[in-house]
């Protein structure tokens, strides 16, 4: 779990990482810390949601939806209550900015949560924590107290007035509650599935009332926002619509494996040598940019920007950033079969192309890498793809085909060497017959 | 209302309207799943993708509402069909192929699918389908089994548990492929309404095991008829094979029993289906003439005794030949001058017999068997009775809430030929059933279709009608007109007619069982100062026949028909009807009573014949004959004409429809009504009391739904 910053770059989000003294409520303080809450508090909640507007804080949770946008969604007025879920379940694979976030400076994201229930004006946050972070958990906890006994939240929220309680709810280690309306259906006690849209959450979330969710880290950047405007944020990253800090997650055949902060938008080859470059020297193969149900990027593509719009001018997204670096000995085959076993093991079940779809995939890609694939199969992957995307329930069945779609795009070779050879060409263990891998 | 066009059709629906139930208004079946009209929309099955224009993806139909004018709609462009062709071939991969040896083969919907959107090979080409070892068959609770392997996950039947049943039965475990339906540990579906998660199931994943292996779907003749089993008169399709029912379905009807009927009325074919299954088969020496025999085990009420009489045997399709029978091949001791006192008769009850051993076997080895004779005999001898005994005692008529509106009106008119005022209906009372529907639901209590109808053709006693109208007109209110309900079950009814001073005593004494409906009617007489009348007229009502000892002062008992309530099967009670002189028994069972008679007659069950029904809401629904009586059995309508021409040639050769119209147009209750013009959906009846139920009998279902 480093951290490093490049030279020139002044770390935002990570600026209390390796300061201990940040997770107290005091230590936090003395880095001016809870200015931002005071600072919104004294405006109007419309002015903050139109401040986050302007600052073009887009989600980094994976959608990359206008973070502004979703809080204007919300009703206005009195009426039935409303909610704050911070997605704190971090499930994607090779995903782990959220948790340093919540394990070093857990105050930074509560408040967060508050300027963002006071732009809303909802009175509660439900933190969804993913149920593996205990650690993280006690830390948050922990902090919450804090803020409670320092009157940051509860009845009066620094003594404005208004009212806030903040509570951590622990998810049970499922992918699918990391998508919102499965996660506020885990949340209300039910089967973690997600829901049918519309009505969206803004309207209907959270115990039948309007809800705002957003990501761990989006929350975090708001505070950097409100003290230093809107210009600051927009200042930073690679156009209009890419701006602010991003942490990025690199793993994989890489040097130094961890969390980077940088301005949106770095280049990948850029990042690949924050993270010390390829490990002992290996040559780069592939790159999935945004976690596993990112397209697969080839070496071709290292001089890319990790931004929203350039990755997904590439077929890709970049999702929660989770950059995830390979070098030439590894097979592609094997690697998109053991995301496809992820994806059929994490879907819900509701809908009948996920459902039987994530489980067909499995199946022939665990064929191909066997050395038992057929001729026609590839096409059959694509067939089943395409009957995939675009026609489930939610994005799990897409983010389910976006490893395999690109596989048979842009590693034909590879698969159809796979079919012909009858053997996976890259000496290792046979892939995981017992399940594990 | 906004516009919508689909496939170029174009129609107007109201706002909020989902696109498949506005497709279907246009004239075009979007294929669905998991979509049902009274379940909340899940959006699952992902069968019903549509194309709408502007939208970049497809829509699920089920979960796309028409709010506002323009929105166009294609359901048959390529990119659908491969859609569609797509969720076939994944809901296929791991279904079993196995349609012959399937027992929902013929009525489901993933073949009928497959059919029209799927593809006649597979893609799927591993040595194994996904299987449950060991979930093939799976009890979820009496009377429905899981068979896991078929599910194709639409939680249709999660959701009716939820929302519908309120019970919350059932949910789903593990996830992805391995998703399975299942009860929670401890747990069984056990509701009411259980077995409707098998006709909601569109394969073949939940089989009712009253049904299942049963018979071929597709061997079944289907016809819309009403369930018998309760007063709230559920729409159901009766599908037989041969005129031998295999089950009940239910059938839509918005203002009924909308989707939904109960099991208990499901298992009621069982009535009519006639294999004997109670000790003592139809026709043997030992079961005809001896009262207190068969041994129907247990007391009137109890669960053996409805068990018992739902199984009871048709007694003259088995006999093979019309088995009238009639006084001179059952000479009783009473009949003649020579009868013996009232004491020797009653030293033939069970209890007597019993005491005496060899009694009940003495009296059987003198009588002779029972001899076949034509219709015709029977209802001379029928007619004999009623002109000659009235001398020596009352004439009594004993109707049943299972007699059809029109046999009713034909049933009172006999009392009026014969110048009895005694006719009554006999009635019990059930559990409570209810019946949701979009109103709320339909409760019922009396464990018979028409005891509402039956009094409103008349089959009250004339005093009581008389002290109805008295009542009224000191209350103030409107004379009310002939045909009028004096009181109903339940203590919820008779609100428009009952003196309100009477109708808590009333309530009370209908809480004491099935005829207590008389004791409240007495007592609300007796509370307007009729109690004279009362007394010495309504002895001879269902309440006095049933439990008092009116039968053994009645010179002709006639019985219409025979399967009036459990009391037709209880030794007791069929004892005590049989004291009469001459005792007349409609009847399409052989049951006990049908056995003591001196003149049985054998008619049409609901399913042979046709009538109308009258809810307990006071709505009048019509009914067809699915199959033709077996033997010479006939419908009571046709009998009942054909005894009154006997009397009055008007009243020859009349069928159901004839009888309702000659019946709409004398009774003020249905006045405006035609047989031809009742709506599928029935018609209500313009009543005060109708006016008064709503209110003590649809209630609001809980609040169930999810998501909320």
């Amino acid at each position: 779990m480093a951290s490093a910053a490049s030279g020139a770059f002044e770390p935002v989000l990570t600026r209390n990482v390796g300061n201990p003294a940040a997770l107290t409520l005091d230590g936090y303080r003395k880095g001016g810390g809870y200015e931002g809450l005071a600072k919104a508090l004294k405006m109007q909640p419309d002015a903050v949601i139109d401040e986050v507007k302007r600052s073009g804080l887009r989600g980094r949770g994976g959608a990359g939806f206008s973070a502004g946008v979703k809080w204007s969604f919300i009703p206005k007025g009195k009426g039935k209550p409303k909610y704050l879920v911070c997605n704190a379940d971090e499930s994607e694979p090779g995903t782990f900015k959220d948790r340093l976030l919540m394990e070093k400076d857990p105050h930074q994201l509560i408040e967060g949560c508050a300027i963002c229930c006071w732009a809303v004006q909802a009175s509660t946050t439900y933190i969804y924590i993913r149920g593996e972070y205990s650690f993280a958990n006690a830390v948050m906890e922990q902090a919450i107290k804090e803020a409670y006994q320092a009157g940051i939240l509860g009845d009066s929220v620094l003594g404005s007035g208004f009212k806030l309680d903040v509570y951590m709810h622990q998810g049970a280690g499922a992918y699918i509650c990391g998508e919102e309306t499965g996660m506020i259906e885990s949340l209300e006690g039910k089967r973690g599935q997600p829901r049918v849209k519309p009505p969206f959450p803004a309207v209907v979330g959270a115990f039948g009332a309007p809800t705002v969710i957003n990501n761990v880290e989006t929350l975090a950047n708001v505070p950097h926002i409100v003290v230093r405007g809107a210009d600051w944020f927009k200042s930073i990253g690679t156009d209009e619509r890419n701006t602010g800090p991003k942490l990025y997650a690199i793993s994989g055949h890489v040097e130094r494996p961890g969390t980077y902060e940088t301005a949106i938008g770095i280049p990948f080859s850029e990042l690949l040598d924050l993270a010390g470059g390829m490990y002992r020297g290996g040559k780069l193969k592939a790159y999935i940019p945004g976690g596993a149900s990112a397209a697969i990027l080839t070496a071709d593509q290292a001089h890319l920007k990790l931004d929203f719009d350039t990755m997904t001018k590439a077929g890709s997204m970049l999702g929660s950033a989770a950059v995830m670096v390979m070098d030439d000995s590894t097979c592609m085959v094997r690697s998109v079969a053991r995301l496809a076993k992820f994806f059929n093991h994490e879907s819900c079940g509701q809908c009948t192309p996920c459902r039987e779809g994530t489980n067909w995939l499995e199946l022939l890609l665990t064929r191909i890498e066997h050395g038992e694939g057929r001729p026609g199969d590839p096409q059959l992957l694509r067939s089943v793809c395409k009957n995939m995307n675009g026609t489930a329930l939610c994005a799990l069945a897409e983010a389910a085909v976006g490893p395999v779609d690109s596989l048979i795009k842009r590693f034909p070779d590879e698969v159809d060497q796979h079919i012909r050879d009858r053997a996976c060409p890259f000496p290792h263990r046979r892939y995981f017959s017992n399940g594990a891998s | 209302m906004p516009k919508v066009t689909i496939d170029a059709r174009t129609v107007e629906v109201e706002a909020g309207t989902n696109l498949i139930d506005a497709a279907f208004k246009a004239g075009v079946h979007i294929p669905h799943y998991c979509y049902h009209p009274r379940l909340s929309v899940v959006g699952q099955c992902r069968m019903c993708l549509v194309k709408i224009d502007g939208m970049p993806k497809l829509q699920a139909g089920c979960a796309t509402q028409v709010m506002k004018d323009g929105m166009v709609v294609h359901t048959e462009l390529p990119e659908v069909k491969e859609a569609q062709q797509g969720m076939m071939e994944f809901l296929l991969i791991n279904h079993p192929l196995d349609c012959p040896i399937c027992d929902q083969a013929g009525e489901c919907g993933l073949q009928d699918y497959a059919f029209k959107h799927g593809v006649a090979y597979s893609r799927f080409q591993f040595e194994d389908k996904r299987t449950y070892p060991g979930r093939e068959r799976i009890p979820l609770g009496a009377n429905v089994l899981l068979n896991m392997n078929r599910c194709i996950q639409c939680t249709r039947c999660i959701r009716f548990t939820q929302e519908i049943a309120g019970t919350g039965d059932l949910g789903f475990f593990h996830r992805g492929a391995r998703t399975e339906i299942g009860t929670f540990p401890g747990k069984h579906l056990d509701n009411q309404l259980a077995t409707c998660v098998v006709d909601i199931c569109p394969v073949g994943a939940l089989t009712s095991t009253r049904f299942r292996f049963a018979e071929r779907v597709f061997y079944l003749d289907k016809k819309p008829s009403l369930c018998t089993g309760c007063e709230v008169g559920c729409n159901i399709t009766i599908e037989h094979r041969r005129g031998v029912i295999k089950r009940y379905k239910p059938r839509f009807n918005p203002d009924v029993n909308d989707y939904w009927m109960c099991d208990y009325g499901r298992a009621t074919f069982e009535r009519y289906s006639g294999a004997p299954k109670v000790p003592g088969a139809p026709g043997t020496p030992e079961v005809r003439g001896v009262p207190g025999t068969p041994e129907v085990p247990g007391v009137p009420g109890t669960p053996e005794v409805i068990i018992a009489r739902l199984t009871a045997p048709r007694l003259w399709r088995d006999a093979g030949s019309l088995g009238v029978a009639t006084e001179p091949m059952r000479p009783r001791p009473n009949l003649g001058p020579e009868a013996p006192s009232k004491a020797g008769r009653q030293a033939q009850s069970p209890a007597a017999a019993a005491a005496t051993p060899g009694g009940a076997a003495s009296r059987q080895a003198a009588a002779p068997a029972p001899a076949p004779v034509s219709w015709k005999e029977a209802l001379d001898a029928v007619a004999r009775h009623l002109r000659s005994r009235s001398a020596e005692g009352a004439i009594a008529l004993l109707g049943s809430g299972f007699l059809t509106t029109e046999e009713a009106y034909l049933f009172a008119q006999l009392a009026e030929v014969a110048g009895t005022p005694h006719r009554s209906v006999a009635v019990d009372l059930g559990p409570e059933r209810h019946i949701p529907n979009l109103q709320g639901g339909v409760t019922g209590r009396e464990a018979a279709p028409n005891r509402r109808g039956a009094e409103l053709a008349g089959l009250v006693p004339q005093a009581i009608q008389a002290a109805t109208a008295a009542t009224a007109a000191t209350a103030g209110s409107t004379t009310p007109p002939m045909g009028t309900p004096v009181s109903t079950a339940g203590g919820a009814g008779g609100a428009g007619t009952a003196a309100s001073g009477a109708a808590a005593s009333g309530g009370a004494a209908a809480e004491g069982g099935g005829n207590g409906r008389g004791r409240a009617a007495r007592a609300a007489h007796a509370a307007v100062g009729t109690a004279a009348v009362v007394a010495a007229v309504d002895a001879f009502d269902a309440d006095g026949l049933l439990h008092g000892d009116a039968a053994a002062r009645c010179a002709v008992l006639v019985v219409c028909d025979s399967d009036f309530g459990d009391g037709a099967y209880d030794p007791v009670i069929v004892e005590r009807l049989r004291r009469a002189q001459v005792l007349i028994v409609f009847g399409w069972a052989d049951s006990p009573l049908a056995q003591a008679a001196d003149v049985a007659l054998p008619v049409a069950t609901h399913a042979e014949k046709d009538g109308t029904f009258v809810n307990i809401e006071w709505r009048v629904q019509r009914f067809e004959r699915a199959f033709p009586p077996p033997g010479q059995a006939r419908p009571t309508v046709e009998a009942l004409s054909e005894l009154l021409a006997r009397y009055d040639a008007r009243w020859a050769n009349l069928a159901a429809p004839a009888v309702f119209d000659r019946l709409a147009a004398e009774l003020p209750a249905f006045a405006g009504l035609a047989w031809h013009q009742i709506p599928a959906t029935g018609a209500p009846l313009d009543l005060p009391a109708a006016r008064a139920v709503p209110a003590s009998h649809v209630q609001a279902p809980e609040d169930t739904a999810v998501g909320i």
